[in-house]
């Protein structure tokens, strides 16, 4: 049986291998293009990725023996870059001290703070400058102080090179030309003044280039200004020792975590680095967050399961409203219902929020017409509650209405036909017949909807920002953050600005949390199953 | 079977040959699958062509051609801006040789996507943003510091304190905004310059739903458009020293003049005159002309000026005879970090960004107010813009260190309760002081 398919699939002489051919062609060529460009971007392990998978292609489809693969193959790869990455990256930030200060790679912290100057104190600031040019290449500055109006005309050289003589001050003896007489002169010494178009075309140059002044250093700031430092270099890389001088001060700095430290002061930027399990930590144990985070996890749970429920009674009862077959305009109705599914839920959690405004709100201002006084919808944490469940079973029950519509239709008839010949009242067939079924048809994706719901974050993100505020709280948090908006809030607008390792060590957290309550929810249906499966 | 073989050998050999052609060849097409499978957050940045392309020879050119490789810059600007840049784009390539290209992204994204595509060689040259984040982008390092050039004594100092961090100076200014305060004038014809006054005119006027629009209230915490409530009297944030910057161990939200300022919002609130309204219902009921007074900044000038309503702006009322200082944002131009050839940028910045006729494209192009004199000069007879300006004046520049973070959340909460009636002024300001200590770990 699998010859023959093989053989049939994969004859050389089929129009259907050459295809392969062409697609594996592609394929490759396209992966080998990219991999020197991964390599360029620093994408590492991207490009070993890509180079195993490339390989890993042709080898299935071309090698007879490893052919039965050939479908699962394309899906493993894709699972690996969208699912498998993405989670061992996350758990690996949460290892490191990515956050605010130290979010680049060392060597790029160390090329940054080795080009940082001595600041000129009180004989430093800036200076106009001219640059001439003999026409092969030579330079010379000319350096005017803005406040005293003194010139300096010298010899430029290499930033990294041996200090010079300071350039004198004055123009005498010089070969002055200002034929405009605007007081910078066209040609010193028979150095032509450089124009603008041409200093830009050697701006690069310029940069690595100083003018050694009786007060300090001329660095080229613009083509056309210096600033004056002491030294050019404040911070001087020890690689052999790893160590970071500062020759300002005169203080070795040793690295810590991910920043050079020089006498107790970090110097920054840092960089990224595995710390190991401190933002575990810093999640867990900080004892002021025990109280929050076990209020923000009863409603959460409150919110995931009371989501489920009410959506999945809601859309069950609709379903079971328009399924007998007589009843007119079933299909009008389905489209009404499907309505809100339709909707992006960012966009109509907006909306919503408009609607409930206190004041304002269209849905105030209907139940003033109908005589109730308005409710602080958004404002009181029990409303505030209440409105988020209500808004979510708006925008969930159509899902489960389709759902629920799908099942109900494989429910084989015999069986309620059945309970109806025993005896058996309407209400008895839908809970004792009718709804386990269903159940073992639905659980799945119930549990699935429940891991949804216990990250909605949109919601909760656009509806309340998980507000209103809690009063008196150690930090700030509000009475409908769930887990996942109170930690973004923790880790991306608290502290030093943002924590991505703090934010990964709880996404950890929260995704073991889910993992568990989902295992509980699978081994809970298949006992359903046991029973009422066939 | 061996027949076969043979021919699966000359597959392979296509195989081979076509990716051979295809790396000699289409490279730019190629680069196209990279892009699509780089790290997730890198893929949101805009693909640019800014290859360190921009090795100039060193011999200097003569002066009569442009070099042969054209030297390029890459500006990321929201999309007001956009279109300043890319009008004085053929000034300056014809001036310099520098051929200057724009990319739109949107305002709020900048901020994140500087900080991905920067490090990664792919990000902008100069970049618009706002100074709140010169702190961040400065301890993260992806950012450099500049030099303001010949017209650095045209800008207000409240800009370049604002783009300051630790000494050094990261953006050219290019606009300022402080809240004021709008009135109705058909309501009240003659503002009051005093809260007081204010507090004793609110009960006289017939026909208003709320007297003084502020929002913070009602389902939105907004420390922003509180602050000058509670700066007015000596509260503060966090100690400030003109040497060393911002002191960010030294919390002053419960200081004893925040707490007098936040016992005025307690007082204004008990007595009906500014009620807890959030930013739409505060805009809704001055539109709506059943609100004599709105306070919030230059960006809703447009929508008054669609309106029928008779409106003038005035500076924040002074609270105890002390005047209060609003906060101030100022929004420029940044250097980064990983701009290849820095003269040149730099130039661009403080040759043509920072001069007067491109500060004023600036401001046309999204009126604000003006960062320097000589713009505000030019707009002497606006008085909206001056009255901005003036707030603006006494105000303080919002902190830029990145510790603001902690502050905004824990103000905006607490300040809300407050407004709301859940507690007193203590309370308020004593907690939020306390929660923005323990997310700093102070």
């Amino acid at each position: 049986m699998a010859r023959r398919l093989d053989t049939s699939a994969s004859s050389p002489r089929s129009i259907s291998f050459w295809i392969v051919v062409a697609v594996l062609a592609v394929v490759d060529a396209l992966s080998i293009a990219a991999v020197p460009i991964l390599f360029a971007a620093d994408q590492k392990a991207l490009a070993f990725f890509l180079i195993g998978a490339a390989f890993a292609m042709n080898v299935v489809y071309l090698v007879p023996a490893t052919r039965a693969s050939r479908w699962i193959l394309p899906g493993f790869i894709f699972m690996a870059l969208f699912v498998i990455w993405p989670v061992l990256f996350t758990a690996y930030v949460s290892l490191t001290n990515w956050a605010t200060g130290n979010i680049l790679t060392k060597a790029q912290v160390i090329e940054q703070l080795e080009e940082i100057p001595v600041a000129g104190g009180d004989d430093g600031g800036s200076g106009f400058l001219n640059v001439y040019d003999d026409g092969t290449g030579d330079l010379r500055f000319l350096i005017t102080d803005p406040e005293s109006g003194d010139v300096y005309f010298g010899i430029p050289r290499d930033k990294d090179g041996e200090v010079a003589d300071a350039a004198t001050a004055g123009l005498e003896g010089l070969d002055v030309v200002d034929a405009d007489a605007d007081g910078t002169p066209e040609s010193i010494d028979g150095f032509e003044l450089v124009p603008t178009l041409g200093l830009f075309s050697i701006a690069e140059q310029l940069g690595e280039l100083v003018l050694d002044l009786p007060n300090g250093i001329a660095t080229v700031q613009t083509v056309s200004q210096v600033s004056i430092v002491q030294s050019t270099q404040r911070y001087v890389y020890d690689e052999a020792r790893d160590v970071l001088i500062d020759t300002q001060l005169n203080v070795e700095c040793v690295e810590f975590e991910g920043n050079f430290v020089c006498d107790g002061k970090e110097v920054n930027p840092g960089w990224r680095v595995v710390i190991g399990a401190d933002n575990f930590r810093d999640a867990l144990t900080r004892p002021e967050l025990l109280k929050p985070l076990i209020e923000i996890f009863t409603w959460n749970m409150v919110f995931a399961l009371g989501s489920v429920g009410l959506t999945f009674a809601l859309g069950l009862m609709l379903a079971l409203a328009i399924q007998p077959e007589k009843m007119k305009g079933r299909a009008f109705y389905r489209s009404v219902f499907i309505i809100p599914y339709a909707i992006p839920p960012f966009i109509s959690s907006v909306v919503w929020r408009g609607l409930l405004n206190t004041e304002f709100g269209q849905v105030n201002d209907l139940l003033g017409n109908l005589g109730a006084s308005a409710i602080p919808w958004l404002q009181d944490p029990n409303w505030a509650k209440a409105a988020v469940l209500l808004v979510n079973l708006w925008l969930g029950f159509p899902y489960m209405f389709l759902i629920a519509s799908g099942a109900l239709q494989s429910i084989p008839q015999e069986l309620t036909e059945a309970a109806v010949v025993d005896g058996a009242s309407a209400r008895q067939v839908f809970w004792r017949v009718t709804l386990p079924l269903l159940l073992v048809s639905t659980a799945p994706l119930l549990i699935g909807s429940f891991a949804f719901n216990f990250n909605n974050f949109v919601l909760i993100f656009i509806l309340t920002q998980g507000g209103p505020p809690v009063i008196g709280a150690p930090v700030p948090y509000g009475s409908t953050d769930i887990l996942i908006s109170f930690v973004f809030d923790l880790a991306f607008s608290s502290g030093r600005g943002s924590n991505f390792g703090l934010a990964s060590a709880y996404t950890i957290l929260i995704f073991v949390l889910v993992a568990l309550f989902s295992a509980i929810g699978f081994r809970a249906s298949r006992s359903l199953e046991e029973v009422y499966g066939d | 079977m061996r027949k076969h073989s043979w021919l699966r050998l000359l597959a392979l050999a296509l195989v081979l040959a076509l990716t051979a052609v295809a790396c000699a060849g289409e490279s730019a097409d190629t680069t196209e699958a990279p892009a699509a499978t780089e790290a997730p957050a890198a893929t949101e940045a805009p693909a640019t062509t800014a290859a360190p392309e921009t090795t100039t020879t060193t011999e200097a050119p003569a002066e009569t051609e442009p070099p042969a490789e054209a030297l390029s810059l890459l500006v990321w600007a929201d999309a007001n801006r956009a279109p300043v840049f890319e009008a004085i784009a053929p000034a300056f390539e014809e001036a310099t040789g520098v051929n200057i290209e724009v990319q739109i992204v949107d305002f709020g994204d900048i901020r994140e996507q500087v900080q991905v595509a920067g490090p990664a060689g792919e990000g902008p040259d100069v970049f618009v943003g706002a100074h709140d984040w010169t702190g961040e982008l400065a301890a993260n390092g992806v950012v450099r510091p500049i030099t303001l050039g010949p017209n650095e004594g045209d800008f207000f100092q409240v800009g370049i304190d604002g783009f300051s961090y630790e000494g050094n100076l990261y953006a050219v200014p290019m606009a300022t905004e402080a809240i004021a305060m709008y009135v109705n004038l058909d309501l009240v014809p003659e503002p009051p310059a005093s809260i007081e006054e204010i507090a004793e005119l609110c009960p006289t006027l017939e026909g208003i739903e709320n007297c003084i629009g502020v929002p913070g209230g009602g389902d939105g915490g907004d420390l922003y458009h509180n602050i000058w409530l509670i700066t007015a009297q000596g509260g503060y944030i966090f100690g400030y020293d003109a040497a060393s910057g911002y002191d960010t161990t030294d919390v002053g939200l419960d200081s004893e003049g925040a707490i007098a300022g936040a016992e005025v919002i307690a007082q204004l609130t008990a007595d009906g005159i500014m009620a807890s309204t959030n930013y739409d219902t505060a805009k809704n009921l001055f539109l709506e002309g059943k609100q004599p007074f709105w306070v919030t900044g230059p960006w809703e000038r447009g929508t008054l000026n669609d309106s029928d309503l008779n409106w003038t702006v005035v500076k924040l009322p002074t609270i105890n005879g002390s005047t209060p200082a609003p906060f101030v944002g100022v929004q420029g131009v940044f250097l980064s970090a990983f701009a290849p050839n820095a003269v040149v940028a730099q130039s661009f910045l403080a040759d043509y960004v920072a001069t007067t006729d491109v500060q004023r494209a600036l401001y046309d192009a999204d009126p604000r107010n003006p960062a320097t004199q000589s713009v505000l000069d030019q707009l002497a007879d606006d008085v909206v813009v001056a009255t901005f300006t003036l707030s603006g004046a006494d105000g303080i520049p919002m902190p830029n260190v990145p510790e603001m973070g902690s502050v905004w959340g824990a103000g905006g909460d607490n300040l809300l309760a407050l407004r709301n009636g859940d507690v007193d002024a203590t309370t308020a300001m004593t907690t939020a002081a306390d929660q923005v200590r323990e997310l700093l770990g102070n």
